[in-house]
């Protein structure tokens, strides 16, 4: 099983911490408040976080980076915010999540102990407001969300159903839906 | 509006041969800017949804969708029977051969609180028949009009969808053919809700009287559908 090799990785981390690590290109940037330690040769049999969602990224350049299979946590952060991303890089996909600064090294304290019970449960007990797309975070923290008026949803449904219907009769090709 | 009475509970149709928006009654002016629906506006968001819906009745949905927090709207489902009642209203000419171009069934709903408003129930609006297409389609040069008010439109109703707290897509029908005017005003009026006494089927609901209105478009823009 290949590991990734320890320079490599910690050009990935110097380069994505530009804005915040003031020791730039520095071998172990561990001194910081700020910015977090990394293993130099992960574990790549422990994993964590098994049930996080993953998405499969399309091109980016840190894939070029990766062996398979190897398992590095990354952390980027901006200044003066209280969630910052989290970029995890696995097996190949890359997950971002926005964490604040506590819950970030809890993480990586996770992944650095290992494959202990007791990391594994910890790890389940991560809050799931961690795993968020921008996109979905409104939805989230919604209070509504799934309170709708059935009434609105369904007049909806139906009138977007006949129009369906009525575009379908109407093409001359009378495609399905 | 004619109130039409019902076994269960007295709720009220809207009815109107109108075909444009009827701009609504502001209670309150109160200028609110986040909250509406569990959502977060932006200024973006509001300019266009009070450039379609028209700013009275934009400003009254601002208004009425905060206040009334407690959201007694939810969860009333209306059955099959009254939508065919609604549907048969604009689609079945009756013996003059006049028929509605949208009937709306308010349903009277209670808030924790104990008051009273009337909120969605259902609605049905007629479809555009043949002919009846507007200027705009015919007219080259009001094509481009047309097209970018039916863009915001659609825009708009995506809009409402999700900042009144759906997760789910508002698919794809609507975005292969056109919004009329009167769709609109159906769609948008979903999101709507009267609490008694307020807005034109808050204060007929409050009157419990008959309340027609005619040449609206006529009257000026202080008019709005309320007595």
């Amino acid at each position: 099983m290949s590991k990734i090799k320890p320079q490599v990785l910690k050009s990935v981390i110097s380069s994505g911490s530009v804005l915040l690590n003031h020791h730039h290109g520095s071998e172990t940037p561990m001194a910081s408040r700020k910015s977090f330690s990394v293993p130099s040769s992960p574990k790549a049999d422990q994993i964590p976080f098994p049930s996080l969602p993953v998405y499969i990224p399309t091109g980016t350049s840190v894939s070029s980076f990766m062996p398979a299979p190897p398992a590095a946590a990354a952390a980027s952060e901006k200044l003066e915010e209280t969630t910052t991303p989290l970029t995890i890089f696995y097996h190949g996909t890359v997950s971002v999540f926005d964490v604040p600064r506590d819950k970030a090294e809890s993480i990586l304290k996770l992944a650095l102990e290992g494959n202990s019970a007791k990391a594994a449960e910890s790890a389940l007990a991560v809050d799931s407001k961690l795993v968020l797309h921008s996109s979905d975070q409104q939805q989230l923290l919604d209070p509504l969300d799934g309170d709708l008026p059935i009434a609105r949803r369904k007049s909806l449904q139906r009138f977007l159903e006949k129009r369906k219907e009525r575009l379908n009769s109407v093409s001359p090709f009378g495609c399905d839906a | 509006m004619v109130p039409v009475p019902n076994k269960d509970s007295s709720c009220f149709a809207a009815l109107s041969n109108q075909f444009l928006m009827i701009p609504f009654c502001m209670p309150k002016l109160m200028k609110i800017e986040m909250g509406l629906g569990g959502g977060v506006w932006n200024d973006g968001d509001k300019a266009m949804v009070a450039a379609v819906l028209g700013t009275r009745a934009f400003d009254y949905l601002i208004s009425s969708s905060v206040s009334s927090n407690e959201n007694s709207c939810m969860g009333i489902g209306t059955d099959e029977n009254l939508h065919n009642k609604l549907s048969d209203l604009v689609e079945s000419p009756n013996a003059s051969n006049f028929s509605w171009n949208y009937a709306i069934f308010w349903q009277i709903s209670r808030s924790k609180s104990g008051d009273w408003a009337l909120c969605w129930g259902d609605g049905s609006c007629r479809e555009p028949k043949e002919g009846e297409e507007s200027e705009a389609t015919r007219n080259l040069n009001l094509r481009l009009e047309d097209e970018t008010q039916q863009t915001m439109r659609k825009i708009v109703l995506q809009k409402l969808h999700t900042l009144f707290g759906s997760s789910d897509e508002y698919n794809g029908a609507l975005g292969l053919d056109r919004v009329t005017d009167t769709e609109m005003f159906l769609l948008a009026s979903m999101y709507f809700s009267f609490p008694r006494g307020e807005g034109g089927p808050g204060k007929c609901f409050a009157s419990g009287k008959h309340v027609w209105l005619s040449d609206l478009l006529k009257s000026g823009p202080n008019r709005c559908g309320c007595r």
